[in-house]
């Protein structure tokens, strides 16, 4: 396969990324609790839209999430093995984006902090 | 970004190799939007499960569309029921639950099509014995009506608590997503189903071209025969996916036709079990049959020579229109159907075309069962009549071929549409055919007035003659059978008075005479 061919893939593989039905949710976490499949879920704002963040598949301890990398430390683990909000991140007001996927879901994919 | 690139790259031969060497799915939701299937299809991806329903009430607004859109461009389709036990804990909720997926999913659930889903992933606060028996309830009324073990999807934690009699019931598809297509799930993981599992969720984050977003990655464990013999496959389906349609079957054609992704593309079937093919010499655009509201660039002056009303039964009908008429413009509509059931078939349906002797015209009902390789035989034919008004054509066929298909083709130089509503094919029962023998079997009984002594004569000396005479009071005074062979029978001897003769042809009560016995 030609790499021009490669790189037309790769862009066309891009161009769906930029096309994903991104949704906002702006607010606080609230609420942090095991969801499906060893995920977790969290609920945000002041509608409770609850949101699941993805654990991170490249990094084998299970203790990083699939969004963006500042926030990568958004959970933290207990003594008791469960996941809890890092007490850092606790009445911060977040801009959340998120995407639904194939179950539904509505997967987190980026947060921002904002100003109250 | 170099190296950016290299990854991607990368990533994206490792996804190529992997495509190649599994049977991969993907599964999706309404929310995703839009979905081209045709691109996921071209990607190696083989088979998808949308999503129909959820809870009670739930619908998919974009189920019907994707399940419609994945199969025509060649994907094996499946649906999925999002349970909510959270919110309708009671095995009858489980049965609602149930009827919600099924009102949605039903129509497109077939052999040969991906299995349905009971996807089982919320936390009710019920026992485990309890949410085995509320998964177990669901199962049951989606097998009693599609005749399918549905498959369960869940996770590992979720799969391992669950009784060990639905791991003996239906097949498990676990949610693992770690991202490898090729490793197998860990025993922890099955549960009661260990080693078995029939589909693997590995990702929540894949890329698909045709979708926009993160995409869920599924593999299939075995190979595509393992998969198409898992599906009920039975033969390689065709290219297009022909369905045949069990008996009983009927429509009014009130649906919005699907696209037949066969060879002519566009909204031109009923439904699935449908094929829409021209076979005239000289066929153009107009020589095909739609629903009569259709109004496709296909179609040009849809008016001129239209039928009212517009269906006998619900207000749409199917028609075939041609304009301008050319010499033999000929278009046919065939039904794929199942008529392996031993019986006779009767197949009546209502017909509509109000011109006189156009020349040439022929409507012809024909009849193939090496799944439209021939068409033998012509049950119905229609050439000269005009039928001004919706009239019900009736016969039958002892055809007993699994993979017959009826044809309704017309060839027309006419000006007027051509229209069928309402069919029904159906097996007849023993009764049934018995009256349908009986049809066309004329009585008379004579002299009336008598004077106590008459004939009952039939026009058929096949059928057995029986008669029995009843007096005013509804009293039973003679009962008589007439001898083999013969068309009539000679009565005796009744005295004076008012009767009613029950005749009966082969069993069949066929007349029914009121007689005047006099002056004896």
């Amino acid at each position: 396969m030609k790499i021009s061919t490669l790189t037309f893939l790769f862009l066309i593989l891009i161009s769906f990324k930029s096309l994903a039905q991104t949704n906002t949710v702006i607010g606080t976490i609230t609420e942090v609790k095991p969801s499906f499949a060893g995920e977790h879920a969290l609920t945000v704002g002041k509608e409770n839209t609850v949101l699941i963040l993805i654990t991170d598949l490249k990094d084998a301890s299970g203790k990083t999430f699939e969004i963006n990398k500042e926030y990568h430390n958004l959970l933290i683990e207990t003594k008791d093995k469960t996941f809890v909000l890092n007490p850092k991140y606790a009445h911060k007001t977040f801009e959340i984006t998120y995407t639904i996927n194939g179950k539904g879901w509505k997967c987190i994919n980026t947060l921002k902090a904002v100003k109250k | 970004m170099i190296k950016q690139l290299f990854f991607s790259f990368t990533f994206m031969l490792v996804n190529f190799y992997t495509v190649a060497q599994s049977v991969l799915g993907i599964d999706i939701s309404g929310g995703q939007g839009t979905i081209n299937w045709t691109q996921v299809k071209a990607a190696g991806y083989v088979f998808a499960w949308a999503k129909a329903t959820e809870g009670i009430t739930f619908t998919d607004a974009n189920y019907a569309t994707n399940a419609v859109n994945g199969v025509s461009a060649g994907m094996y389709m499946g649906a999925y029921h999002f349970a909510r036990p959270d919110n309708n804990p009671t095995t009858a909720n489980a049965v609602s639950e149930a009827n919600n997926f099924l009102s949605s999913a039903q129509t497109h659930i077939s052999t040969c099509e991906l299995t349905p889903i009971l996807d089982y992933e919320v936390s009710p606060s019920l026992t485990w014995t309890q949410q085995t028996a509320w998964i177990q309830t669901w199962m049951n009324t989606v097998q009693t009506a599609t005749g399918i073990v549905p498959i369960l999807y869940t996770s590992g934690s979720i799969a391992s608590s669950l009784g060990n009699s639905l791991a003996s019931y239906c097949k498990l598809w676990i949610a693992d997503p770690d991202g490898s297509a090729t490793v197998a799930p860990g025993a922890s993981y099955l549960g009661p189903w260990n080693p078995n599992w029939a589909f693997k969720q590995y990702s929540w984050t894949g890329s698909v071209p045709g979708i926009s977003g993160n995409v869920d990655m599924d593999v299939f464990n075995g190979t595509l025969a393992g998969l198409k013999t898992l599906m009920g496959c039975t033969t390689t389906p065709p290219v297009c996916h022909y369905y045949y349609a069990n008996l009983p079957y009927s429509t009014s054609f009130e649906n919005t036709w699907i696209y037949d992704s066969c060879s002519i593309g566009a909204n031109r079937i009923p439904d699935k079990y449908w094929k829409n093919t021209i076979g005239g010499t000289t066929p153009n655009g107009n020589d095909y049959w739609h629903r009569d509201d259709y109004t496709g660039a296909d179609w040009t002056s849809v008016t001129t020579g239209s039928y009212s009303p517009t269906g006998s039964a619900g207000t749409h009908s199917a028609k075939f229109h041609n304009d301008p008429p050319p010499a033999s413009s000929t278009g046919a509509l065939d039904l794929y159907i199942n008529l392996s059931a031993t019986g006779t078939k009767q197949i009546s349906f209502d017909y509509i075309h109000a011109e006189a002797s156009p020349s040439p015209f022929s409507f012809d009902v024909m009849l193939s069962t090496d799944g439209g390789s021939t068409f033998p035989t012509t049950l119905r034919t229609i050439t000269t009549a005009s039928f001004t008004t919706w009239t019900t054509q009736t016969f039958t066929t002892n055809a007993t071929s699994a993979t017959s298909v009826i044809r309704f083709r017309v060839t027309d130089k006419g000006t007027n549409d051509v229209g069928i509503d309402n069919l029904n094919m159906a097996t007849l029962t023993t009764t049934e055919i018995n009256q349908l023998a009986t049809e066309g079997v004329t009585v008379t009984v004579y002299p009336n007035p008598n004077n106590g002594n008459f004939t009952i004569k039939t026009n058929d000396a096949t059928k057995h003659i029986h008669a029995e005479v009843y007096n005013q009071l509804g009293q039973l005074v003679l009962s008589k059978d007439g001898y083999a062979g013969e068309d009539e029978m000679q009565i005796n001897d009744l005295s004076e008075g008012v009767y009613f003769v029950n005749v009966y042809a082969d069993g069949i009560k066929i007349a029914t005479q009121k007689l005047l016995v006099l002056n004896r």
